[in-house]
């Protein structure tokens, strides 16, 4: 049995719809998440697949419940330990890739290092050699509107992964692509999982289950 | 190490989106601009200006001419040298070259204080800028001698013209008109025709080759006290308090420099108080527009901010790269403006003096007001933005 990364215990999470509609999003979710493992958490759209992500990598708090990460629950952190939380620890991919504009593809996967406390030729050394894996060395000095869809998402798991987080939080990672260039960024993504790195994926997409090592689905706020 | 990363990076990426970039860097050099131009009314840069805030002239002829040797003799030049607030004390020399032409002699420093050829009289051409240019008094008519010493004709001087100062047994001395100067009056003039010519050329016509005049046949025809003063003390008072008190210390003076004339600015507050007001507003334009371009980065920038708090940039993070771009398109817009003053002052400049203003405390303070005016609006509008999580950033798609 895996040692558990982070893990929910009994998490709710309601919003506010118009004036007084109550909307459970989260209904009483506990979920465990190994390290070194790709969990895919499936669902139709509205079924909390999303919610839950941020919950879970602290983006978003949770109504009721807990979100341990070693015996700490980060629900009741502020937004600045969050922060520093997810600096060390986390990785984030998004559906619209979130590069930033105005950087190469290179630049934005050595951004989430900037502020950190390491030297320029260590952040450029990491970057280069994600770039590499990530089969897109040939774009270094690309801006995101010259990379294609998939090309891309791969600067975003790149950029994901250069900070070697413990956990990579993706949010239908797949959501843009085409059937080959889905199946290829899940290839990429579980070969991370060989690190000890711990992968949460989000899709609506039950296709993508035979790339997990454990498959949870999701409806009207509940493991189905 | 990594907030000097991320300030050094910010530089880079901020001129990336060239468009908002220039444009803004356009505004600000504008704002800036008259930033300096406020600024340095209180500097009183402006010749116009200079002499009611911040000298003294002392007129010694209007009775009996004092010459060189015995104004530099006299106690009350002494005091000029050593009172608290002067700091320069300028002679305007002169020496009189046959019974119709007066010589003087410009300190191109100091063209302003010379109050009769002060640069707002030009009528034409400019200030001498070399040795053998000289200015003439617009109604003069120069004498054209003939080889043995007789007149044989008048001319009138006019810009461009050369012409050549010559006595017997001295080597001629060429000169050249460079500008024209209205005398304020004939009484002035004591119906001479005045030429007047930088100092070395003036040092050089009194001297051993030419005129070989001693100190007592050089005569001075008024004194000037530079007052101290900076940005500071104009925005104090204190520099007009040093010009009144020159002015009261020599005001009773008398004998015998006839009657020293200080022209007292009798609205010198209604002045700076105008001044102010109009930095104030120059200021608050600043302040309005570092606002909106804090605004803008934000706006268009807002899920960037919600990516890099995701990521993991702490709320000092963001606000390093939200005020190193707003720095970035201000200091850039502050050096623009500043050059294209500076060129203004350079092409409108009178002979060879002009204003440094690039090197000026008006410029220091300027580049610290524009500076501290983009403050407020970058604490306001990050404030607003870092306070929002990027979760509710994400949702606003």
């Amino acid at each position: 049995m895996s040692e558990t990364l982070i893990e929910a215990k009994e998490i709710t999470k309601e919003y506010i719809r118009g004036k007084r509609e109550v909307v459970m999003a989260l209904n009483d979710i506990d979920l465990k998440i190994p390290k070194g493992k790709l969990i895919m958490v499936t669902g139709p759209s509205g079924s909390g697949k999303s919610t839950l992500l941020n919950v879970l990598s602290g983006l978003d708090k949770p109504s009721a419940g807990k979100v341990l990460y070693e015996d700490e629950n980060i629900a009741e952190w502020d937004e600045e330990r969050l922060s520093m939380f997810r600096q060390g620890n986390v990785g984030f991919i998004f559906q619209n890739w979130e590069l930033v504009r105005i950087l190469t593809a290179l630049e934005n996967i050595e951004s989430p290092l900037y502020p950190l406390k390491l030297k320029g030729k260590e952040i450029r050394t990491r970057a280069i050699s994600l770039l590499k894996q990530v089969g897109l060395w040939d774009k270094a000095d690309n801006y995101p509107d010259e990379l294609s869809g998939g090309e891309q998402q791969r600067i975003g798991i790149a950029r994901a992964l250069v900070g070697k987080p413990r956990i990579i939080f993706a949010d239908e990672p797949t959501g843009n692509l085409d059937v080959d260039n889905a199946a290829s960024i899940l290839r990429l993504l579980k070969s991370f999982t060989k690190r000890d790195t711990s992968i949460l994926v989000v899709t609506h997409n039950e296709e993508l289950n035979k790339y997990a090592d454990q498959t949870y689905r999701l409806s009207n706020g509940r493991f189905v | 190490m990594g907030f000097y990363r991320l300030f050094t990076k910010s530089i880079v990426f901020s001129t990336r989106s060239r468009r908002r970039f220039f444009t803004f860097v356009i505004v600000f050099s504008i704002l800036s601009g008259a930033t300096v131009l406020l600024l340095g009314t209180f500097d009183n840069f402006s010749r116009e200006g200079m002499l009611d805030h911040r000298g003294v002239v002392i007129r010694i002829n209007s009775g009996s001419n004092l010459d060189l040797a015995s104004a530099e003799s006299t106690l009350a030049v002494e005091d000029g040298r050593t009172i608290s607030g002067a700091s320069a004390v300028i002679y305007y020399k002169f020496v009189d070259f046959g019974t119709n032409i007066r010589i003087f002699s410009l300190n191109k420093n100091y063209p302003w204080a010379f109050v009769a050829i002060n640069p707002t009289n030009l009528v034409s051409g400019r200030f001498p800028s070399n040795p053998t240019e000289v200015l003439v008094s617009s109604d003069s008519i120069l004498p054209m001698g003939d080889s043995e010493g007789g007149v044989f004709a008048f001319i009138k001087p006019v810009v461009g013209m050369t012409f050549k100062l010559g006595i017997s047994n001295a080597s001629e001395f060429d000169i050249k008109v460079s500008g024209v100067v209205k005398i304020p009056n004939t009484e002035v003039t004591g119906g001479r025709h005045w030429i007047i010519m930088p100092e070395e050329a003036f040092e050089r016509l009194r001297g051993p080759q030419n005129l070989a005049l001693s100190d007592d046949q050089i005569f001075v025809h008024s004194i000037t006290f530079v007052a101290q003063g900076d940005i500071l003390s104009a925005f104090s008072g204190q520099t007009y308090s040093f010009v009144d008190q020159l002015a009261d210390n020599y005001d009773n003076l008398g004998s015998p420099y006839g009657f020293p004339i200080f022209k007292e600015k009798t609205d010198k507050d209604g002045e700076r108080n105008f001044t102010i007001l109009s930095l104030f507003f120059g200021l608050f334009g600043t302040f309005m527009v570092s606002t909106l371009y804090s605004y803008l980065i934000t706006r268009f920038r807002r899920r960037e901010v919600a990516v890099l708090k995701a990521m993991g940039y702490s709320k000092w993070n963001v606000r390093t790269v939200v005020l190193t771009e707003i720095l970035v398109v201000a200091v850039t817009g502050f050096i623009i403006g500043l050059l294209a003053i500076q060129l203004s002052i350079y092409l409108g400049r009178v002979g060879s003096w002009f204003y440094w203003i690039i090197m000026s405390p008006t410029a220091f303070f300027s580049f610290l007001a524009v500076v501290i005016s983009c403050v407020p609006g970058f604490i306001i509008i990050t404030t607003r933005t870092l306070a929002v999580r990027p979760i509710e950033l994400f949702r606003q798609k």
